[in-house]
């Protein structure tokens, strides 16, 4: 049975899976050849140094938040997110809406019993997503496998995650965070106090194992604290236009414990010529 | 005779696998390009796959052509052993049994873009042989085509580099493993990148990863890995945007003789200077 919660009127839906073993399919940041986390010096200095910050230019007016509605797909909106954020980093000239609910249907081929980290992260780099078509395809209809065509699986081919990285280190997801090329997808536990936003910009925090999913784009340094900026997927309405910072130790540590975080730092990108 | 049959039945019996070599080495698992005669088998970077000769019973010594190739690491272990890691075609990483075999077997793991060539060699009477050879595409690379017997006498008729006089696509292959806090502020300002799409030119920028599930990235098959595989990462390349095929003018490392990375400064004198 999955977690709702009631805000301004709408039943939210939690679909963010615990896995059973705590494992990760996919290689950690940390061992990736040549990797090196950064100082948090060199964190401090990246933050101050940014031209701008994530979410003065992946903005909810421009369709980078994106609403999940009653489905339990966090998941794939997390994981969509991330690779359209990394697209548009590349300079990709096309970066369209992606179906998010085709990456959903990978997943549960039809049962709406929500998705794991891990499972997304491997469909990401595996199947891809394909443009979103909502005369084909409208939201929160389409999440068996058979919805969609071998033209949708074909066009998926060219969305797709190049790099991705298992990452349960504040340092590590950081510095990819920072680097100009990655984003990131983690674990929150939604509860009632989560939908608050305090003066400062942070979510609210319940306790939990984890039954959210969401795509981190950015960092701050609030109150001498690293701040995660996450891009949520209810839409502009939750927080401030749908974004929210999350604190290491108070949102992030204890899902951390039971689901592996990953961060995608490449993707397909056809070119120019 | 009764090795033949042997070697026979098991490619009735086992239709996952299949040679790939002129002579009983069996690649596990058999993923063959769409390259030409003949079929390397695939096998991406960060990836693994098993070589064996089910039926060859004495010791077997793999060599590896070109033999300072750094594309591959081989490793001889015993049939039935298991082995962490991350099998060719697999989605996940995970445990993997050898291939069950009469001798010992082959792990040969990719690391970077290139065709090699495994031999396998036995003794008979105190001398070498040849078991087999087979061919494996590491990381998107093709075949090396057979050299022309009649090559066209005819001069290069474009040898010198022209200058740009249209519009320009830049392109960046980076490393994402390595990024420093300059670069990172570099390639993190797509606000700053797409004011050269204003003036009609445009920009990418590219990891330098070589094959995807066993496609080859735009960035190998569009050459922009090659052009800048003698420079330090991040490097940039300049290209007459409407040409095709796209002519290469400015190749060179974004990190300069002092480390320090390219200003942006630079860089818009550097494209201008390609005009």
């Amino acid at each position: 049975m999955y977690d709702i919660i009631h805000y301004k009127g709408q039943d939210l839906r939690m679909g963010n899976l615990v896995p059973a073993v705590n494992v990760s399919s996919l290689p950690l940041l940390s061992s990736a050849p040549g990797f090196r986390v950064w100082t948090r010096s060199e964190i401090e200095e990246a933050i101050r140094k940014k031209p701008y910050k994530k979410r003065d230019f992946f903005k909810a007016d421009q369709g980078w938040i994106l609403n999940q509605a009653n489905r339990g797909s966090c998941n794939c909106a997390a994981a969509t997110g991330a690779l359209r954020r990394v697209m548009a980093l590349n300079g990709r000239n096309e970066v369209p809406q992606l179906a998010w609910e085709f990456l959903y249907a990978q997943l549960v081929d039809g049962d709406d019993r929500g998705s794991m980290l891990d499972d997304g992260m491997v469909a990401l780099g595996k199947t891809g997503i394909p443009p979103l078509d909502l005369t084909r395809h409208p939201l929160n209809k389409h999440i068996r496998k058979r919805d969609y065509s071998p033209e949708d699986y074909a066009q998926a081919q060219g969305f797709m995650a190049e790099q991705c990285y298992q990452t349960d280190d504040p340092l590590e997801l950081a510095t990819c965070l920072l680097s100009g090329q990655g984003a990131g997808v983690v674990a929150v536990h939604v509860g009632n106090n989560f939908v608050n936003l305090d003066k400062r910009g942070y979510a609210g925090v319940d306790r939990g194992p984890g039954n959210h999913a969401v795509c981190v784009d950015d960092v701050e340094i609030i109150d001498g604290k690293l701040a995660f900026d996450h891009a949520g997927s209810w839409g502009p309405g939750m927080h401030a236009d749908g974004r929210a910072y999350f604190d290491w130790d108070a949102h992030l540590k204890g899902p951390n414990q039971y689901h592996k975080f990953y961060v995608v730092v490449g993707a397909t990108n056809p070119g120019t010529k | 005779m009764r090795s033949k049959f042997g070697l026979l039945l098991l490619l009735l019996l086992t239709p996952l696998l299949s040679f790939s070599g002129d002579a009983g080495i069996v690649a596990s698992p058999s993923m063959t390009s769409s390259n030409p005669s003949p079929q390397p088998t695939v096998l991406d970077a960060k990836k693994f796959l098993w070589l064996s000769v089910p039926s060859y019973t004495g010791a077997i010594t793999w060599s590896v052509t070109p033999e300072d190739t750094k594309s591959v690491t081989i490793l001889p272990v015993k049939p039935g052993m298991e082995y962490p890691g991350w099998k060719q075609g697999d989605d996940r990483g995970g445990m993997h049994v050898a291939p069950q075999s009469s001798s010992d077997v082959l792990w040969v793991g990719g690391e970077f873009k290139e065709t090699v060539t495994i031999t396998a060699w036995g003794v008979k009477e105190n001398r070498a042989f040849k078991i087999g050879t087979t061919i494996i595409s590491v990381g998107g690379a093709k075949p090396e085509p057979k050299p022309d017997p009649k090559p066209d006498p005819k001069p290069d008729p474009d040898p010198k580099p022209e200058p740009i006089t249209g519009k320009a696509y830049i392109v960046i292959v980076r490393d994402p493993m390595a990024t420093t806090v300059d670069q990172a502020t570099l390639f993190g300002d797509t606000r700053w990148w797409d004011e050269f799409k204003a003036s009609g030119d445009e920009w990418d920028i590219f990891t330098n990863v070589s094959s995807v599930n066993g496609k080859e990235t735009t960035q190998s098959k569009n050459g922009y890995l090659k052009a800048v595989e003698s420079l330090q990462l991040p490097a940039i390349l300049i290209m007459e945007k409407d040409r095709d095929p796209a002519k290469i003018i400015v190749a060179q490392s974004l990190v300069k003789a002092d480390g320090k990375t390219m200003t942006k400064d630079e860089i818009k004198a550097l494209r201008k200077g390609a005009k």
